[in-house]
């Protein structure tokens, strides 16, 4: 039997008067790419905010290799293996792409608190840093500053700091987002290659790459799950059809 | 950065000429001057560490200051009497002797700073300036009501307290070892800003949420950061206490901590000299203005104002011609 990673159990979360998860289950199993589909506002974003602990649920729990995350805080949640990329990109920018990598290598090491030596001069940190570099694609950008990178690089430069981390699994919030046809192509090729050694929880509006990819599917509509699937399963679900896929579906 | 080096090296080569020449001159008050400069810069040296660094705006840095100060007041006002101070079994002799009163100094600044910060800095923002300031007060007032060393009146000691090896009474070697321990700490908040460390404390005054999600905690960064800027500015209190052989609760208030941001800002906010420069000018507005007219914090108002305004990396970035980390 295949070992799940990650197990959301009936969790909600309500802004107000509108329930942005409503009692959502879903799991993460090794191996598989699980992507998450739904319109604009369907609170896919949100969900992952919980996953990862930035938001708290109102009800339910998250499970991350057998354990209840609820009382863990994100910080830790990232030390126990849970990378993620954000939707709008969060980086520090002021720092280059080097120093951001570096920054995610030291993270990963949880040797932060170093005072004396020139972190210029770290070899370790250099030499995990250029490698994850190379990894996406961004060797050459290295003593660019983030401020002045196209938006496509800076979509790299996430990927490649939550790889960096080592993560036991990934939640991508929209990865292939505004990277042009040549940039979803790439980021789909690596994908493809890096679930056999981490789960990915995909969120993504690019039906082509979400069918490339995912095992399976989850479709997310006001909150709810409507379907989880094979590719083929949503391809064919008139109820998915009618409540996302619409005149999209191929 | 090649001219902002420059930069540092005339500002402190003129210090240590004004010094020098005041020594030739015979000029003691001058010196006097070079060494308050001296002092307020590391002062302004701690804060820049939590303010210019970390983007925790402490407006609250006078307790430490003055911590430092009561640290060197009551161990050498024990010591002046013979009487050793009892805290409860633990009974501590006074000390003239200026490393230890510094240690003491650096010990209770970090302990205090441990609270206050472990507190405070669950806040931010306008939030972490008021309580921040809040905590200076409640210390500030409590000094004043404590009357048994001084209260209000606060503590005078009567003799310079004593340093291995020289004769801390003579203007000029009492300068020499203020200005080491400036360049010590110089150096080293310089290496901690270019550490693993510093890093992480300069990513996540820009990013918390980025630092957070790469498993490092922005709090405990910050907070390792706070302890440490108050250290160094408690030191600093140590040693002006020990200038003036005085100790008041003047130290403490809230004007003091205004002061020492004035330093940071004036000078250049994360930048390397930027608080023996924002202290320089003050003590030359303070001394010079000061003599010409009763209005001089009016003109120093002003100037920080338009340093503010016109040139964010205050007077080093405003003469390196280049904004910040440019
Ligand atoms: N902090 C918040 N406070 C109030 N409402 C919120 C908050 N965050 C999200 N929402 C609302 O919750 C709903 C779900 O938002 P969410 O960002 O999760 O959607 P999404 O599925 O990620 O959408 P998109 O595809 O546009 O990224 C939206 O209606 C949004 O306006
Ligand atoms: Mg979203």
């Amino acid at each position: 039997m295949v070992e799940t990673v990650l197990s959301l159990q009936g969790l909600s979360k309500n802004f107000g008067a509108l329930a942005a998860n409503n009692e959502v289950n879903l799991d993460l199993k090794q191996g598989e790419i699980h992507a998450l589909i739904g319109p604009n506002g369907a609170g896919k974003s949100t969900l992952i905010k919980q996953i990862a602990g930035e938001i708290t649920p109102d009800a339910g729990a998250v499970y991350f290799a057998g354990q209840n995350l609820n009382a863990v805080r994100s910080v830790k949640r990232v030390r126990a293996g849970l990378g993620r990329t954000f939707q709008v990109s969060s980086l520090i920018t002021e720092f280059t792409v080097e120093q951001n990598l570096m920054l995610a290598v030291m993270g990963a090491q949880q040797r932060t608190f170093r005072f004396f030596k020139r972190f210029t001069q770290d070899a370790t940190l250099r030499q995990q840093a250029q490698h994850h570099l190379e990894q996406l694609g961004l060797q050459g950008r290295s003593d660019v500053r983030v401020s002045q990178l196209s938006h496509g690089e800076r979509r790299q430069l996430e990927m490649a700091m939550a790889l960096a981390l080592k993560p036991k699994a990934l939640l991508l919030d929209e990865p292939m987002a505004g990277i042009g046809p040549g940039g979803t192509k790439e980021m789909t090729d690596l994908l493809a290659r890096l679930k056999a050694q981490v789960p990915i929880l995909l969120v993504e509006h690019d039906m082509a790459a979400v069918f490339a990819l995912a095992d399976r599917i989850s479709v997310l509509v006001y909150g709810r799950i409507i379907l989880t699937g094979t590719a083929e399963e949503i391809r064919n679900s008139p109820q998915v059809q009618q409540a996302y896929l619409g005149e999209e579906a191929p | 950065m090649r001219r902002e080096f420059w930069i540092n090296t005339v500002l402190i080569g003129g210090l240590l000429g004004v010094v020098v020449l005041a020594w030739l001159l015979d000029e003691p008050f001058i010196i006097t001057l070079s060494t308050k400069v001296v002092i307020f810069a590391l002062a302004g040296v701690g804060l820049n560490l939590a303010l210019g660094h970390g983007g925790l705006v402490s407006f609250g840095h006078a307790a430490f200051f003055g911590l430092g100060g009561y640290a060197m007041g009551i161990l050498a006002s024990h010591a002046q009497s013979f009487e050793p101070l009892q805290l409860g079994p633990l009974v501590i002799e006074g000390s003239k002797s200026m490393p230890v009163i510094w240690l003491a100094a650096l010990a209770v600044s970090a302990l205090a700073a441990l609270l206050i910060g472990s507190l405070s800095l669950r806040t931010s923002g306008v939030y972490f300036i008021m309580i921040t300031l809040a905590f200076a007060q409640m210390i500030y007032y409590f000094a004043i009501s404590w009357p048994a060393y001084g209260g209000e009146d606060g503590l005078l000691i009567y003799v310079r307290n004593g340093f291995p090896g020289l004769n801390t009474l003579d203007p000029i070697q009492f300068f020499l070892l203020c200005a080491a321990v400036l360049g010590v700490c110089l150096f080293l908040v310089d290496r901690l800003v270019k550490s693993r460390f510093g890093m992480a404390l300069e990513a996540a005054r820009q990013n918390p949420q980025r630092v957070t999600s790469l498993g490092i905690d922005p709090y405990k960064v910050r907070l390792v950061a706070f302890v440490l800027s108050a250290a160094i500015t408690g030191l600093a209190g140590a040693i002006y206490a020990d200038l003036n052989r005085f100790v008041s609760p003047a130290m403490l208030s809230w004007q003091v901590s205004g002061e020492i941001m004035v330093f940071v800002i004036l000078g250049g906010v994360a930048r390397f000299a930027g608080p023996l420069a924002g202290a320089a000018l003050f003590i030359v507005l303070e001394h010079f203005l000061g003599g010409l007219t009763d209005f001089w914090q009016f003109w120093l108002g002003l100037l920080l104002l338009l340093v503010i305004l016109f040139a964010r990396g205050g007077i080093i970035g405003f003469l390196a011609g280049e904004r910040r980390h440019g």
